[in-house]
């Protein structure tokens, strides 16, 4: 079974009609970078949300094909029509291309934005020679994707198919990645083993560029061509791109909830971006979920520094959608009977016990391998990670005055996947050797809007809106 | 220390950062662009139009043909004894036979392909397992197995079916 070429446009532009009917009420007209990779990011959700609905409801699987577009274009004219009512449209954008930017600048950036766009064209067409059959694609994410098929959704026989296949692992992972899988099942009228990584694929797409959008708003257009080039150019984002994991997602949603939140401090109804933007990190994967919560605390306490209460009851509210759907996730899993390995492991101590006893044996090896991955292995992640680094620790006030809620959101970011290792029940040597690239590389296109950052508030004395 | 020291200092840590960072995309350029430079036009077209088998074939690499060997004449609910013998990379080779099994598993879905793995001792073992109806697949027929005495075995008690035992030609 395969894709057609109709079903491969059909998969790619299905979320983007949601994505372009959410752009008009949460994100900007000006900077097409931004609307471009925004409508990916909102339109996969939204895409994932009516699948989840319409399996609920017990609707058949196969049928869903033909769902998405008639109800983008029905929230297209509703949205419309809304939004002509109240003027409520989302802000122009006022830092697009910046009226600095010159235009060797500008030439330069579409250069680079095209050469990272044929980077990972290149890598997704090198990954098409293997089929989705091994590894995390195949048995985390294709594989629940193909259980939810053959049981037609969520039906009866699914939990105890996910409980008793004994090649799916981590059964309790979000939906987002299974469900758009399913959807190129759908489209396909079965079981496919590549086009079932395009919709991801799609989303990698996003990410790169809205690495090129959002350090042309914090640095200029020089900066955002060094950034892309580096994120596009990086080993991370080759695997990203041959195969059907969730890596590029979590990336995507980290960036996209820090550039909406730096954006929002010059017109608060960036804050919708926010929302949706953590709501689609929180989905992504059990990393994820653990990075939008960080997100949320950086933005608390970011907005707790700055003034009023006001400020954190809205970044509490913001997070509710976010929070609606892990409490989702945890509901799915429970009716299932799947359970997360690393806390609720029955054959281990518990985790906190876990990360007390390994703490003295884990963290050594945890610092190697970060360095050997990092900073030994420079295409690993272009030295992104190792740059946001250094410029937080020899320069705290720049970072702290600039890059504030970036800065705390990465940092307990990389705390708390420093606690998972301490606390892990699996082999450290296994784990690490199986996950420590592709963490990097979620935190690497974050990385580089908080450097780019940094680096603008050394030069500028004053942060850009 | 005074502002002006610390904006010179902090401006020096960027630029040196921004130094190191320039030198990482003409690295980056330098790999990327010859990689894809490398990879003629037509190389990515069969990328982007092959066909499932072709892919198959990619993936698979020398295992592909035990696969399609398996996909094409072991029955779907079958189940599947892939065995190699005294071979020096005896755990290199079961591992493999892991991997093709999960890859034949993730292809099949969701027919299951039970397998179990060899090596046996002795001849007797592989006509017991064939006279139970179980395949017999050799990974590994270049070295000297007892395959033909457990034929024998199985013929003299009239259980062997010839087309049970699928030979991979790798």
């Amino acid at each position: 079974m395969t894709l057609s070429w109709l079903g491969i446009v059909h998969v790619v532009l299905a979320p983007l009609a949601f994505g372009c009917v959410i752009a008009r009420w949460a994100a900007p007209r000006g900077d097409r970078l931004f609307v471009l990779a925004f409508a990916q990011l909102a339109g996969t959700l939204a895409l994932a949300l009516l699948e989840f609905a319409w399996l609920a409801a017990r609707l058949d699987v196969a049928a869903f094909r033909f769902v998405p577009l008639p109800v983008a274009a029905i929230a297209w004219f509703a949205t419309r029509r809304a939004i002509a009512r109240s003027g409520d449209e989302a802000p122009l954008d006022p830092s697009s291309h910046g009226p600095g930017a010159s235009r060797a600048a500008r030439v330069t950036l579409a250069i680079a934005v095209t050469l990272a766009c044929v980077f990972v064209a290149h890598f997704a067409l090198a990954g098409s020679e293997t089929l989705v059959m091994i590894g995390d694609e195949a048995n985390i994410w294709a594989g629940k994707a193909k259980a939810i098929w053959v049981e037609n959704g969520f039906n009866a026989g699914l939990g105890e198919r996910l409980r008793s296949d004994f090649t799916l692992q981590h059964q309790d992972y979000p939906l987002l990645n299974p469900l758009l899988q399913v959807f190129t099942f759908a489209n396909a009228g079965g079981i496919v083993h590549v086009g079932n990584r395009i919709p991801i694929f799609a989303c990698v797409v996003a990410l790169v560029l809205l690495v090129a959008s959002s350090v042309r708003r914090a640095a200029g257009s020089w900066a955002a061509a060094i950034a892309v080039l580096l994120v596009a150019g990086c080993h991370g984002i080759v695997e990203e791109c041959e195969n059907a994991a969730a890596d590029g997602l979590v990336a995507l949603g980290l960036l996209a909830v820090l550039e909406c939140a730096a954006r929002a401090r010059s017109d608060v109804r960036w804050w919708r971006g926010v929302g949706i933007a953590l709501a689609f990190l929180a989905w992504s994967k059990n990393e994820g979920t653990m990075l939008a919560v960080c997100a949320v605390v950086a933005l608390g306490l970011d907005a707790a520094t700055r003034g009023p209460l006001r400020g954190a009851l809205r970044v509490a509210a913001t997070a509710i959608p976010a929070a609606a759907l892990v409490l989702l996730q945890w509901g799915f899993n429970f009716a299932a009977g799947v359970r997360n390995d690393l806390i609720g492991n029955p054959d281990a101590p518990p985790f906190l016990e876990r990360v007390v006893a390994q703490a003295w044996d884990h963290a050594p090896k945890v610092a190697r391998a970060a360095y050997e991955r990092g900073v030994l292995d420079p295409l690993q992640t272009n030295w992104i990670v190792l740059a946001f680094v250094v410029l937080a620790l020899f320069l705290p006030r720049i970072a702290w005055r600039h890059a504030r809620t970036a800065t705390i959101a990465l940092a307990l970011g990389m705390l708390g996947f420093v606690v998972v290792y301490l606390g892990t029940s699996r082999d450290i040597d296994w784990h690490l050797r199986w996950s420590i690239d592709r963490i990097l590389f979620q935190l690497t296109p974050a990385c580089a809007l908080a450097a780019a950052t940094i680096a603008r508030g050394a030069f500028d004395g004053k942060p850009r809106p | 220390m005074s502002t002006t020291t610390r904006t010179v200092l902090s401006r020096t840590i960027v630029a040196v950062v921004l130094a190191v960072l320039v030198g990482r995309v003409l690295a980056t350029l330098s790999v990327r662009g010859q990689a894809i430079a490398a990879t003629a036009p037509s190389v990515q077209l069969e990328r982007l139009t092959a066909d499932f088998d072709t892919r198959i074939r990619w993936s698979l690499d020398d295992d592909a043909e035990l696969f399609f060997a398996l996909e094409r004449h072991v029955p779907a609910d079958a189940m599947v004894m892939l065995y190699a013998t005294e071979v020096p990379d005896l755990e290199h080779t079961r591992d493999r036979m892991v991997l093709l099994q999960l890859r034949l598993q993730a292809l099949r879905y969701p027919a299951e392909v039970p397998m179990g793995y060899g090596p046996f001792e002795n001849a007797a073992a592989y006509a017991s397992l064939l006279q139970d109806g179980m395949w017999l697949v050799n990974v590994t027929p270049s070295t000297p197995v007892p395959l033909t005495e457990a034929f024998d075995v199985v013929e003299r008690t009239d259980a062997f079916e010839l087309s049970r035992c699928v030979m991979s030609r790798r």
